[in-house]
């Protein structure tokens, strides 16, 4: 790979832009050539000649949000790495699209990390780009209600997309998680279960084991044993921590 | 005459007047004192109070009443011949049945008052546990606020600031922009965690290696520390409060340790036995009497220390009130055999099934 990684940042306070792009410099041992803009308007201007294969996004700038700068560059091809200092909506909805981020000021193991993911995808082969995440994750700003976003799921295959509704459960395998849906075979995605469980808390999900995420809306049934049967008719065990809640969940059901 | 089967004295107006509501089966025998004895002779009765009409007794000469119901009456007979003419004087008896005393006023209305009470009082009591509840809920939402200001206590910030400078100054750039990184973690976490009333121990964890960390950064790294999780604990399904256990760890570091010379270390152990979470935050500092001493001697230093850990105590007892014998906090001071301190234990109980 002879080419070098064109990373753009785009930043409106030039302090973070100028650190993210020294940081880069120092501690990315890649090849690399990096621009830097301080306005979303002179990086879309920038795009066509320079053609970055990842961009460094703030999200709140003046004029125009990181958001809409990614509306209005839909012709160009890149990765996204989001860098915001707090803004808990934005980054619910960016982990809701299976997007990387980054929180100011950047830690610099989580940037190589980050950087790292993007350059190995962009060498594996069929790598097609972001374009369908940052389509899902458009569409999710444009609910106005959380609870009609749809969760991104991106595997080998492609990406999924998925509201909270269609899925049954999630088993954590280590550092995979097993998905089981109403309507599709289960897909397995290299993320915790704790990473969906802080995405889906808030989801009618209920974690009811360590190993298991469940939907409420997808219980069915308790059996003596313990166990929980689902619509799909699979059965998961119950933590004994949560016996009790989930009995009450059962109750208040009938 | 007889009541209930006994015979009573007729001129007993006061017995008759004063039957009780159970005395009111009656039986009343009669005849017509008359020697001749006229055919067609037919008895009558009218028991007022329960009929005003006449009713014919036919020839039969004795008359019963059963269960007459509570109230006045008077009972009047008198005998007729074949054609119809009265041949007797009317003859009367006054009776008064009593009513029980369930069927009175009086008694009906003290049922109504007392039950009207009854609702009231558990009505009261009620509105009450609501507001006992609500004051509870109110004095943990204050408490957690004033946490997070002792968390972020000026101390903490302004010295992490300081560390930071000094790292910059001393040209350990790359040292001092990962100081800065994790400080800045600590405290979105820190933010985070003060919005909610539980957090996930797992959160927790992170945040006490956090605070740990730095807290190693700003003592140059003279002191270890472990944090021990027990291989059952489910860390990510256990809820526990926020920001509680971060005042006692920052007490064992800068009262416990921080005055004693020679091998220092820092102990976070989490077990949990059956629906109990325990916490053990141990250290081999100087001990509280000796920490205490030091800090007595100094001059206008204003006593922040213990605020922090004080507010946790604080919360610790309100959820107490919530979970009796779950959740408690006990300091105890380790000593050597020569009854020298050996560092302070602070053992934390929560229950683990907060939710």
């Amino acid at each position: 790979m002879s080419n070098p990684v064109k990373i753009l940042i785009v930043d409106d306070e030039e302090a973070a832009g100028n650190i993210l792009q020294l940081l880069i410099e120092k501690h990315i041992p890649f090849e690399k050539e990096i621009r830097y803009c301080i306005s979303p308007d002179a990086a879309l201007k920038l795009l066509p000649e320079f053609q970055p294969s990842l961009v460094m996004l703030d999200i709140e700038m003046p004029n125009m949000t990181g958001f809409d700068f990614l509306n209005n560059a839909v012709s160009s091809n890149f990765d996204i790495i989001f860098t915001t200092a707090y803004d808990k909506y934005a980054i619910k909805a960016i982990r809701f699209s299976a997007l990387d981020y980054l929180l100011k000021p950047v830690d610099i193991v989580e940037l190589q990390n980050a950087i790292n993911r993007h350059i190995v995808k962009r060498n594996s082969p069929g790598y097609n780009g972001q374009k369908e995440l940052v389509g899902n994750l458009i569409q999710n700003l444009k609910q106005k209600d959380p609870g009609e976003f749809r969760l991104a799921v991106s595997v080998k295959e492609g990406v999924f997309l998925f509201e909270p509704k269609e899925i049954i459960c999630l088993e954590g395998l280590n550092n995979y998680t097993r998905f089981s849906f109403t309507a599709q075979k289960p897909l397995l995605v290299a993320k915790t279960l704790k990473e969906y469980d802080e995405i889906l808390s808030e989801y009618n999900f209920i974690r009811v084991h360590k190993s298991f995420l469940v939907n409420k809306d997808h219980i069915k049934r308790m059996d003596h044993d313990g166990q929980l049967w689902l619509s799909n008719n699979i059965n998961v065990p119950i933590s004994r921590r949560k016996k009790e809640e989930v009995t009450k969940l059962l109750v208040n059901k009938k | 005459m007889q009541v209930n089967g006994n015979s009573i004295d007729l001129t007993d107006a006061k017995l008759l007047s004063d039957l009780k509501y159970n005395q009111n089966r009656l039986l009343v025998r009669f005849a017509l004192l008359d020697f001749e004895q006229p055919q067609g002779i037919t008895y009558w009765y009218n028991l007022t109070g329960s009929s005003d009409n006449w009713v014919s007794n036919g020839k039969n000469t004795e008359l019963i009443f059963n269960e007459l119901q509570p109230g006045h009456y008077t009972l009047h007979i008198k005998a007729t011949n074949a054609s119809g003419h009265v041949i007797s004087k009317i003859a009367s008896i006054a009776l008064n049945i009593t009513p029980p005393f369930w069927k009175t006023w009086w008694f009906r209305l003290l049922l109504a008052t007392a039950a009207a009470g009854i609702i009231y009082y558990f009505f009261r009591r009620r509105v009450k546990s609501v507001k006992d509840k609500a004051d509870i809920q109110q004095q943990i939402t204050e408490l957690e606020s004033k946490a997070l200001r002792a968390q972020m206590n000026p101390h903490f910030i302004f010295n992490s600031l300081n560390a930071i400078q000094e790292l910059i100054v001393t040209n350990k750039v790359t040292e001092g922009y990962q100081y800065l990184s994790s400080f800045s973690k600590l405290l979105r976490m820190v933010l985070n965690h003060s919005e909610k009333n539980l957090i996930r121990l797992s959160e927790e964890i992170e945040t006490i290696q956090l605070q740990l960390s730095l807290e190693a950064l700003r003592f140059k790294n003279a002191f270890s520390y472990s944090v021990i999780v027990g291989d059952n604990i489910e860390a990510e399904m256990i809820n526990v409060p926020p920001l509680l256990l971060q005042p006692y760890v920052e007490n064992a570091v800068w009262h416990g340790l921080r005055h004693k010379v020679g091998d220092k270390g820092l102990w976070v152990m989490i077990k949990e036995t059956g629906q109990q979470l325990e916490i053990e935050i141990e250290d081999n500092g100087v001990g509280r009497a000796r920490s205490a001493e030091i800090n007595k001697q100094k001059l206008g230093l204003e006593q922040f220390e213990s605020k922090g850990s004080a507010l946790s105590g604080q919360r610790i007892k309100l959820l107490a009130s919530q979970y009796p014998d779950t959740a408690a906090v006990y300091i105890s001071d380790k000593k050597d055999e020569n009854g020298e301190a050996t560092g302070t234990v602070v053992k934390i109980v929560l229950p683990s099934n907060l939710k």
